[in-house]
């Protein structure tokens, strides 16, 4: 009985969770971003740091209102309110030009280009180098998961790193509020956390030869590093605003008490199609590109669709609703006897119901990190010396990555790239 | 029945559903394809060989893709293959030059030869290796000319895509492929399926064909050269496509420096529903996303969805098809379609590749009409540099304000990458387009090119002018130079005999000085508060004016 698919190899690269669990403030209800409806971005360039010790050279955005010049990989997320007319004013430092597209959104303008220097380009007001800027504006018509990215140079651009989430709320959204907790605004998308899942790639060479100034031929792409939210793992689970990540301020671990409702959304600003798996449980995709799987909005998503990997499309947005109980295990996950009181939203049937293995003495096993000594959730036992430890909490750890394997690693090591964890937490731990 | 033009075909249609009842009889609908071996010639001046496809019962002009066929549930779908490839003498494994034709989602067809007689051997064609390897999943059409025509029952209504079922990761990409529309049958033959109670809307007013293919030239020349097959070229597995085709070209699609680069797809104004058919002809996976609307996803593969789906970004494997109504709401414009999966290179060189336009009928699709003023002074005084003024207009091209225009030396300069024009834009007429032009820039032919571009992104083409040099050179400023934030320094070459013996002022700043090892007349001025955006350097050959760079 391991408390994760890693044998020993994960556990030198691993010790990082320890902070995150011990110390960091890793997940909240919302998903962290810039709100309001004025944004600045300012185009510049930086270095992300990889789970193999290697920096690159990314182009990304910064959060020009904040008075900081840090560049983020990805942009920063932008949230908004349905029905708010949205301003992003580009400013961009790069030696060629930028430019921002907005799909989704159905009516973008440029705000008198021309004074800004701007240069209409092929698909975009462009903001010229050299600190030139243009601002768009938008009303954001539909609730949803969006994202902005360039539209000049795109297959050069997007490989940099231009790009980054905008969630919608509906009309009526109140975070304090569960039943108004949503993400469309009916209850198919009420949600008790949500969380951001935007997968990239990159392929190391453009960004070297970049950095050096040479030009690059995309035809050639081979990715060799795989993200979540920017980094990838074990830096994934990492806490945000990691003093040692400056420029890959989110994070990736999702957390949730059994029996909530997760909202997953997904966007995926690679080049390559990514499916997103969820271990332990399906999720049920209520909408793609911020359009309802529905056949009457009033019933909300009533034609959802249950997805044990969520096929990330490149340029394609999606959310989902996890949720994980132990049902159907065969075993009471809190090591109930028959006549103990139940735990909120444990499955009945199993209550009582004991482990159905003997577990071996501690001496003729090798348990993975994330094993707490104990197989009961919000449970902790004694490890041997030197084993388990990840899991303080007597945590359920999930593992969630991209089924495209070969994505699991970075620049070819694995355990890395496009991976982290949902970690299941005991009803009575709060999570932060 | 051929392709029918996208516009309202009702009446017609309801002619022949009318002819049909009457006569009881299944329709036919017979084509004659020729195909031959061809170029075809990249933005980049890359000429790539290809096989094409040519409607005999036409045109009979060779096409890459093949054209589209359109018939009508319960036809059959004849197709007489004419196969005018050379004969491969060379490779000896696979189908070499003969081909096949498969439709997949429809039928395996019934082969004749002549028409209307099957041959006695159906079904796939296999080699004398043992155990035998399949060589086509239909019976061949020898190379040389052979003949053999492909019956194919149209039983369901949609986008299909009709390719080679021979060696089909050569053969294909080759260019054997091309969209067959099938209609459903009466009395919805106007609309893109049957509708249903859960997907009813499935009419349209317009309707585009949106058919993908790549090119590795690397297989297309070893197709060639005969080499592909042998150890030179042994398979397609390391295909790598470099050029990105839609309909056959890719952005940036005409090496002509002088005919439009790029010819949008046009679709229906305001208020209309067009019907797009997505077809991929290639071996990679697409992602076709719009940009500033949402279309709605109706049908795949032939197959209406249970229910209609609402998009911004589509996915569009290999070999597959799909149905996309797009209903943009105002204003008129052109709408961008890229691919998500950023193949949107002419060999890795941006923009080019899956990068489209649609153009709704009463956008504004064409650059301003853009025209030449004066020299100021004239090139024939050899002075430098000269002040070059243009016009554009943008009243009778669609009436968007004019946004930039640039002076190019060479006419295959990229839009946007030539010599910025100053002047006063933002209005559909702007006539004070202004450029600095020094005569060191003027090429032998005497030749430079103009253009201006509206807000819409349209560009003209380049216009010429003519700007004849002199052949003395009396005052040239080589240079001017605003450092630090208070220094001015301006060069020029003067042609007074003896050398150093003119006398150069720099109006408002002051003499210029001679410095006889460098040939140089010199002007540093200390002190200067702001940079003057021209400075005037008069001599006894007269006056020139020349702009002072951002430092």
């Amino acid at each position: 009985m391991r408390g994760t698919p890693y044998g020993k190899a994960g556990l030198g690269v691993l010790w990082v969770v320890v902070s995150a669990l011990l110390f960091g403030a890793p997940a909240g209800a919302e998903i962290p971003g810039l709100t309001g409806t004025s944004f600045s971005l300012v185009a510049t360039s930086g270095y992300i740091q990889n789970g193999d010790g290697n920096n690159l050279f990314f182009w990304g955005f910064a959060d020009g209102n904040s008075g900081s010049v840090q560049v983020q990989y990805p942009g920063p997320t932008l949230i908004v309110n349905q029905n708010a007319t949205v301003t992003v004013t580009l400013t961009n430092w790069l030696a060629e030009p930028v430019s921002l597209v907005f799909p989704g959104m159905e009516n973008v303008t440029a705000v008198n280009p021309l004074a800004g220097g701007g240069i209409r380009g092929i698909l975009a007001w462009e903001a010229p180098p050299g600190g030139g800027a243009v601002t768009y504006t938008f009303t954001a018509a539909r609730p949803g998961t969006f994202y902005y990215q360039s539209g000049t140079n795109l297959d050069k651009q997007l490989e940099m790193g231009l790009f980054g989430a905008i969630i919608v709320r509906p009309t009526g959204f109140d975070n304090a509020v569960p039943a108004n907790r949503t993400a469309y605004g009916d209850n198919t998308s009420r949600f008790d956390r949500e969380y951001l899942f935007l997968l990239s790639e990159m392929d190391d060479r453009y960004h070297n030869q970049v950095e050096a100034g040479q030009p690059i031929d995309t035809t050639t792409f081979f990715p060799t590093y795989w993200f979540v939210n920017g980094r990838n793992s074990p830096d994934s689970m990492a806490e945000a605003n990691a003093p040692s990540l400056p420029a890959q301020p989110y994070n990736a671990l999702p957390m949730m008490h059994p029996g909530e409702r997760i909202l997953l959304r997904i966007v995926d600003m690679g080049r390559d199609q990514h499916p997103w798996h969820t271990h332990a449980n399906h999720s049920l995709v209520v909408a793609w590109d911020g359009m309802r799987l529905t056949t009457n909005p009033a019933l909300g998503s009533d034609l959802a669709e249950l997805a044990f990997s969520v096929m990330a499309v490149p340029g394609r947005t999606s959310e989902s609703i996890y949720e994980w109980t132990g049902k159907d295990l065969g075993w009471d996950i809190y090591g109930h006897a028959p006549g103990d009181p139940m735990q909120p939203f444990e499955y009945a049937p199993d209550h009582g119901v004991p482990l159905p293995v003997a577990i071996p003495d501690q001496k003729e096993w090798d348990p993975g990190p994330f094993y707490s000594g104990s197989p009961f959730l919000g449970v902790t036992d004694d490890l041997a010396p030197g084993k388990g430890n990840l899991n303080t909490n007597g945590s359920f750890f999930q593992i969630w990555h991209s089924h495209a394997e070969k994505e699991m690693t970075t620049n070819d090591v694995f355990p890395g790239g496009m991976m982290t964890f949902m970690v299941v937490v005991h009803p009575g731990i709060p999570i932060p | 029945m051929r392709t029918r033009p996208l516009k309202k075909y009702g009446v017609v249609l309801l002619a022949a559903v009318l002819l049909a009842a009457m006569t009881g009889v299944a329709f036919s609908v017979t084509y004659t394809l020729r195909v031959g071996s061809d170029n075809v010639v990249m933005p980049d001046n890359a000429v790539v060989p290809v096989w094409k496809i040519a409607d005999a019962g036409t045109d009979n002009v060779l096409r890459f893709p093949g054209p589209t066929l359109v018939g009508t549930v319960g036809d059959n779908l004849v197709i007489t293959l004419v196969n005018g490839l050379p004969v491969d003498n060379v490779s000896t494994a696979g189908p070499g030059h003969s081909i096949s034709l498969v439709i997949p989602g429809l039928a395996i067809p019934v082969v004749e030869n002549p028409v209307g007689t099957p041959l006695p051997q159906q079904g796939p064609v296999f080699d004398n290796n043992t155990p035998p390897r399949v060589l086509s999943y239909t019976q061949l059409t020898p190379a040389d000319n052979g003949t053999r025509t492909y019956r194919f029952a149209l039983t369901k209504p949609g986008t299909f895509l009709y390719e080679s079922g021979a060696d089909p990761s050569v053969q294909i990409g080759m260019g054997i492929h091309g969209a067959v529309i099938v209609r459903p049958a009466p009395p919805n033959q106007a609309q893109a399926y049957v509708p249903t109670a859960t997907n009813p809307d499935t009419a349209f007013d317009n309707e585009a064909v949106l058919l993908y293919s790549a090119i590795d030239p690397f297989l297309h020349h070893a197709v060639e050269d005969n080499t592909y097959g042998t150890a030179a070229f042994p398979s397609s597995i390391d295909y790598e496509a470099k050029y990105f085709l839609l309909n056959g070209k890719p952005y940036q699609n005409q090496a002509d420096p002088l005919l439009p680069h790029h010819t949008p797809i046009p679709i229906g104004p305001v208020g209309d529903v067009t019907l797009l058919r997505f077809l991929n002809a290639s071996s990679i996976g697409l992602a076709p996303s719009f940009l500033g609307t949402y279309v709605t996803l109706i049908g795949e593969d032939g197959n209406l969805l249970p229910y209609p789906r609402g998009h911004h970004t589509l996915t569009l494997p290999a070999g597959k098809t799909l149905d996309v109504l797009l209903a943009p709401a105002a204003p008129a414009r052109n709408i961008p379609l890229i691919d998500r999966r950023v193949n949107v290179t002419n060999n890795g060189v941006y923009p080019g590749g899956f990068l489209t336009l649609l153009n709704m009928q009463g956008a504004d699709g064409t650059g301003p009409a853009t025209a030449f003023t004066s020299f100021t002074p004239a090139p024939t005084t050899g002075i430098s540099p000269v002040l070059l003024t243009a016009a554009a207009d943008d009243t009778a091209t669609g009436g968007s304000n004019v946004v930039a225009a640039e002076w190019m030396t060479d006419n295959t300069v990229r839009e946007g990458s030539g010599n910025r024009m100053s002047g006063t834009f933002g209005t559909t007429v702007v006539s004070d387009l202004t450029a600095y032009v020094p005569l060191s820039a003027v090429p032998a032919d005497n030749t430079l090119w103009i253009r201006s571009q509206d807000a819409e992104g349209n560009w003209s083409l380049p216009v010429p002018v003519v700007a004849v040099r002199g052949a003395a050179s009396p005052l040239v400023v080589t240079e001017t130079n605003f450092v630090g934030g208070q220094k001015l320094i301006v060069r020029a070459t003067s042609n007074a005999v003896p050398a150093g013996s003119d006398t150069l002022t720099v109006t408002g700043f002051g003499p210029m000085v001679y410095r006889s090892g460098q040939g140089i007349y010199e002007g540093a001025f200390w002190r200067v508060d702001a940079r003057p955006a021209t400075v005037t350097v008069t001599g006894t050959a007269g006056s020139v004016t020349a702009p002072v760079p951002f430092p």
